[in-house]
């Protein structure tokens, strides 16, 4: 049967480096349908794991991204008008629901408490959607799990999650991965050698050691890559760490140049 | 604004020094890893090098003297160097068993080891101290400064030739050594220096030590290094940490002084008193009216716009406040061309357009409005004598800047729909808290304002948890349902009838609660490096954030203003 979620099925093996057990406490989680919550700073790989894990388990992948605008009906769903009348359109959530995805909130807290409360049912032992306004009880697909993530540092003090949304689900933590590990993660990623790798991975452990002293967020893996990357395109190692690290971290000129200058003690 | 500057102040190596303070902080924790404050050092005759302790870089401005780089090329390289020493060097080594000669060698050769191994995690670090050594003497100079600098050179720049014996002997030794033992053994090391200082002493160098100063300029004066027993609480005192425990002394001698040294406590106008209660954390117990509030407007000591003496310092500018814009279910937006639900009016209209072969009408959703509603913050600083220490910014005192940085977040809101009370407080045991209300929601921040802020007086201690709850008094007697309170301190809580120090921290933590409870937030912005144990302990641990630097505050303050406002 052709089910509307095969375009999210996701093809090729996505690149994810493990950095403790955290595949095996994922498998475990899925086995049950356990509902996950991903914590960890911004660009550390949730995303990519979720990613992973859903190639690996051979199911499609709903992502929505979460922001302040987003309402039940961009979750669940909502009637439009057609030709002859007004017809339901199932939201991403129902899809996942109906036809057994995994559905991914990326920045689950940006979303407001109210619209992660139609998640409550779904990650209880009932595991049914309700779509009061089209009458309807969905039970969930066999094979559908609900997975969030958010950055616990970054959020301001009242968007945090309620407890009772939180205690629906079980937690794995992520944070920048060891010196070596991320080294190879960058190395591979952006496709370039190792030494290089070892001293972008340096600069930023520079920059994680000021945060929350003049920083939100130290410098993330994700644009690590993005440095490699340029200078594996041909920039010169200062010019791509101007770009992806000084000016994309900071707009504050004093610590801008403290980051130039970490980039400097590398690169010159 | 415009703003004019004092003549005093236009010093450009000291704006220079200013400007640079913050980010050499930063750039200093961040190669060390750990948090390392930098500071100017205020006795500037003393010494022309920087001093290095445990947790702070004292840079000397007299060593930018006479250098041929930028200052800020030399001071990076000074905190760098300090790193290195840091990172790597045996630190506190006694220091009497060796000549004072062969301390110098000793220190001097330690300088080109952890040069080298910081050079190997942060290769661009080699060159910031090639461009800073000492200049190359005269090759007819044989004095101990001139070898000294020699050698510097000829360990550090694999491209130098020299001709002396002993200076090529230095760089064979320490290149064998290397090689040898590793760069991580400073004993070995040691050793080559024993030598190289033997070698000096059969020279008939001499060596002057009352008038020695290191040739490099970027490099520290090596007290780091070693361990004299009898100088060793002098200097514990000169370099301790400049805020905190001296200014708390000051705070308690001054307070038990007495109110005869107090200039105007009759020109108060004393608003109303009201009593708090404390928490007990050991005998976990309320006491019951234990604390007495005094609300209190200050006496006018300073009139006219004395508030406009500006601040020079170039992250002063005021950052433009965005109106916080939230989603509201009370109002919804009809006839929208996306939304949640279908406007059923609109649908209908369009049905019977179809029906009528007219164009319909595509907007026929409706979605939740905004609501504009007001934020009010309270900005409640902390007014204790410590706050009356320097704070390292063009002399103004720790108290100035709060007080600036709070109105110029004042003037800040005018332009949104937000808006900022200045409040103060301070503490003279339970019997007499003082809180000052300087800024109303709302006021205009005419000469009044300023002259009211401008007066307040910085004295005895800080009982944070009664201010706190004065506070949230306060708070929930406003309209709206975005409150924020926001504390600007400078220190842990203290107050001198309080011998226990966790317990008006405890206190404070139950206040600060009682705060959240009651629906208002609650953010700490701390000017002590050292505020981690308590800051956090009372406010959360997100709910704060630490400013090094005093330079810091303002731009800190907006940002925990945004952060409050944003919710």
């Amino acid at each position: 049967m052709q089910s509307p979620l095969n375009d999210h099925l996701i093809k090729t093996e996505p690149f994810y480096q493990p950095s403790g057990q955290e595949i095996e406490c994922y498998e475990r989680a899925y086995r049950h349908r356990m509902p996950l919550m991903l914590k960890g700073p911004t660009g550390c790989g949730k995303t990519r794991f979720v990613e992973y894990m859903a190639w690996k388990l051979q199911r499609p992948l709903v992502t929505l991204a979460c922001n302040e605008d987003m309402t039940a009906s961009d979750l669940v769903g909502r009637y439009l008008l057609d030709a002859q009348g007004t017809a339901w359109h199932d939201g991403p959530l129902t899809l996942a629901v109906r036809y057994g995805g995994i559905c991914y909130l990326d920045e689950v807290v940006e979303a407001r408490q109210d619209t992660t409360v139609v998640i409550h049912p779904l990650t209880d032992a009932r595991r049914i959607l309700p779509l009061d306004k089209k009458g309807e009880v969905i039970h969930a697909h066999p094979d559908f799990q609900l997975v969030v993530s958010y950055n616990p540092g970054y959020q301001s003090s009242a968007k945090d999650m309620k407890a009772s949304t939180r205690q629906r689900f079980a937690a794995l933590e992520f944070d920048y991965p060891d010196a070596d590990t991320e080294v190879a993660i960058v190395a591979q990623e952006a496709g370039i050698d190792v030494e290089l790798a070892r001293q972008l991975v340096t600069i930023a452990q520079c920059t994680r050691a000021l945060k929350q002293r003049g920083l939100d967020e130290g410098a993330s893996t994700r644009v690590l890559i993005y440095a490699g990357t340029l200078v594996r395109d041909g920039l010169t190692p200062s010019q791509s760490c101007e770009m992806t690290l000084v000016q994309a971290l900071t707009d504050d000129p004093d610590m801008a140049q403290t980051v130039r200058n970490f980039v400097q003690a590398q690169f010159g | 604004m415009k703003i004019d500057r004092p003549e005093h102040l236009v010093n450009p190596a000291a704006d220079l020094m200013d400007g640079l303070l913050p980010s050499l902080a930063w750039l200093g924790s961040g190669l060390l890893g750990r948090p390392v404050l930098v500071c100017e050092n205020s006795a500037a005759s003393r010494t022309s090098r920087t001093i290095i302790t445990d947790a702070q870089v004292v840079i000397s401005r007299r060593s930018v003297e006479g250098a041929l780089v930028p200052a800020s090329e030399l001071y990076r390289a000074t905190v760098a160097h300090a790193v290195a020493h840091l990172l790597y060097s045996p630190l506190k080594q006694p220091g009497r068993v060796l000549k004072p000669m062969s301390q110098v060698v000793v220190s001097s050769v330690e300088d080109a080891r952890v040069e080298r191994l910081l050079a190997r995690r942060y290769p661009g670090a080699k060159a910031w101290f090639l461009r800073n050594l000492a200049p190359v003497p005269d090759p007819g100079n044989f004095s101990f400064e001139a070898l000294m600098a020699r050698m510097d050179r000829s360990l550090a720049d694999p491209d130098y030739v020299d001709d002396n014996h002993w200076v090529n002997k230095a760089r064979q030794l320490f290149e064998e050594t290397q090689r040898g033992f590793g760069l991580e053994d400073a004993h070995a090391f040691r050793s080559v220096a024993s030598i190289l200082a033997n070698d000096l002493g059969q020279m008939r160098v001499r060596f002057d030590p009352q008038h020695h100063v290191v040739p490099s300029p970027y490099r520290d004066d090596h007290s780091i290094l070693w361990h004299h027993d009898e100088d060793a609480q002098d200097e514990q005192q000169t370099l301790s940490t400049p805020r905190s425990t001296p200014a708390r002394a000051a705070a308690t001698e001054f307070s038990q002084g007495g109110a005869s040294q107090d200039a105007t406590p009759q020109a108060e106008l004393e608003l109303g008193r009201t009593l708090h209660p404390e928490w007990h954390h050991q005998l976990a117990l309320w006491r019951r009216d234990w604390c007495t509030v005094v609300e209190k407007v200050p006496a006018l000591t300073v009139t006219g716009l004395s508030m406009a003496r500006p601040l020079l310092h170039h992250t002063f500018s005021p950052v433009s406040l965005h109106r916080v814009r939230r989603l509201s279910r009370r109002q919804r937006l009809r006839r929208q061309w996306e939304g949640e639900d279908i406007d059923l009016n609109a649908a209908i209209e369009v049905l019977v357009d179809r029906r009528l072969d007219l164009q319909p009408e595509p907007r026929l959703f409706m979605r939740p409005g905004r609501e504009t509603g007001t934020t009010r913050i309270l900005v409640l600083l902390d007014l204790s004598e410590s706050t009356n220490e320097p704070s390292g910014m063009h002399g103004l005192s720790m108290l100035e800047v709060e007080k600036q940085a709070a109105f110029m977040l004042a003037e800040a809101t005018l332009q949104t729909a937000d808006s900022v009370a200045i409040h103060g407080f301070n503490s003279n045991t339970r019997s007499e808290v003082s809180y000052y209300r300087l800024l109303e929601w709302g006021d205009a921040l005419d000469g009044s304002a300023r002259e009211r802020l401008a007066s307040v007086p910085a004295r005895y201690s800080t009982r944070l948890g009664a201010a706190v709850r004065q506070a949230t008094v306060h708070l929930q007697s406003q309209p709206g349902r975005h409150r924020g309170l926001l504390v600007v301190t400078d220190g842990a809580p203290s107050d001198i009838d309080v011998f226990d120090p966790d317990y008006l921290v405890e206190d404070a933590r139950t206040a600060v609660q009682q705060a959240n409870r009651a629906g208002i937030r609650t953010f700490c912005l701390a000017v002590d490096p050292a505020a981690d144990s308590y800051v956090r302990r009372i406010f959360g641990w997100r709910d704060h954030g630490i400013a090094a630097e005093a330079s810091q505050l303002p731009v800190q303050l907006q940002r925990a203003f945004v952060r409050l406002a944003a919710g």
